[in-house]
């Protein structure tokens, strides 16, 4: 298990992205895959950093990444300690709709859902957890 | 990510490379705003691009709607993972693909 525990904010960004990275890099993960997986790391980071805490005081958030074997997948879970909020709780968003009547809101997290084979959310322990599964 | 402008007249072309993240959305923002008064063609090539996130297509759409109202918009050279991108939030629809 590789654990990373930074401040909640979009500037450390990079440094996610660097942690996560670094061990796909050590497992059989594909272009592909990694690009994908890089996104749902950030849209989930970022979710993180602009609506779990205050702005004025932003709190931390608890990155936890495993390898699993058959089949070879990794597990990805953010922790925080914000207010409870289930971010699977809102409707996928209309993709179908034209440009004029088109927003951005919500797009992330349907991306997430769609990259990644399966997204699990609980809150646990005073924490928030959503956890991310990619078969590689 | 860098960004390379080549302006002829109207005619923009934006070329990317690397990704286009929360963060470095910003940087693009702040290039549209500023280069895209008068243009009537906005071209962004993304043969260099790796990456795009949500952030990425907040900005896109958001040129795309201004685009509308002063010329056209185009997309080419997106790789694989950014078409699916594309595709996965029905923007592939919206947008014109060269």
């Amino acid at each position: 298990m590789f654990k990373l525990k930074l401040i909640a904010k979009e500037e450390n960004l990079d440094t996610v992205n660097e942690f996560v990275n670094r061990q796909l890099a050590q497992s059989s993960c594909s272009t592909d895959t990694r690009v994908k997986i890089d996104i749902a790391v950030e849209e989930l980071f970022i979710n993180i950093a602009s609506y779990a805490y205050a702005p004025q005081e932003p709190g931390e958030v608890l990155i936890k990444m495993s390898f699993t074997d058959t089949p070879p997948a990794v597990t990805i879970s953010f922790s925080d300690r914000g207010a409870p909020y289930n971010p699977l709780s809102h409707p996928d968003p209309d993709v179908t709709l034209p440009l004029e009547k088109r927003q951005i809101g919500g797009m992330g997290l349907y991306l997430v859902k769609s990259l990644m084979d399966d997204v699990q959310y609980r809150y646990y322990d005073e924490q928030n957890e959503i956890t991310i599964k990619k078969i590689l | 990510m860098q960004i390379k402008k080549t302006q002829n007249q109207k005619e923009l072309i934006l070329a990317l490379t690397g990704s286009l993240d929360n963060n470095t959305s910003k940087q693009l923002e702040a290039e549209l705003s500023k280069s895209v008064e008068g243009i009537t063609s906005l071209k962004f090539d993304f043969s260099a691009l790796e990456y795009i996130s949500s952030a990425g297509l907040r900005v896109l759409l958001s040129a795309q709607k201004k685009m509308q109202t002063q010329g056209k918009m185009s997309i080419r050279g997106a790789n694989q993972s950014v078409m699916d991108v594309f595709v996965i939030t029905g923007f592939a629809n919206i947008f014109t693909f060269e």
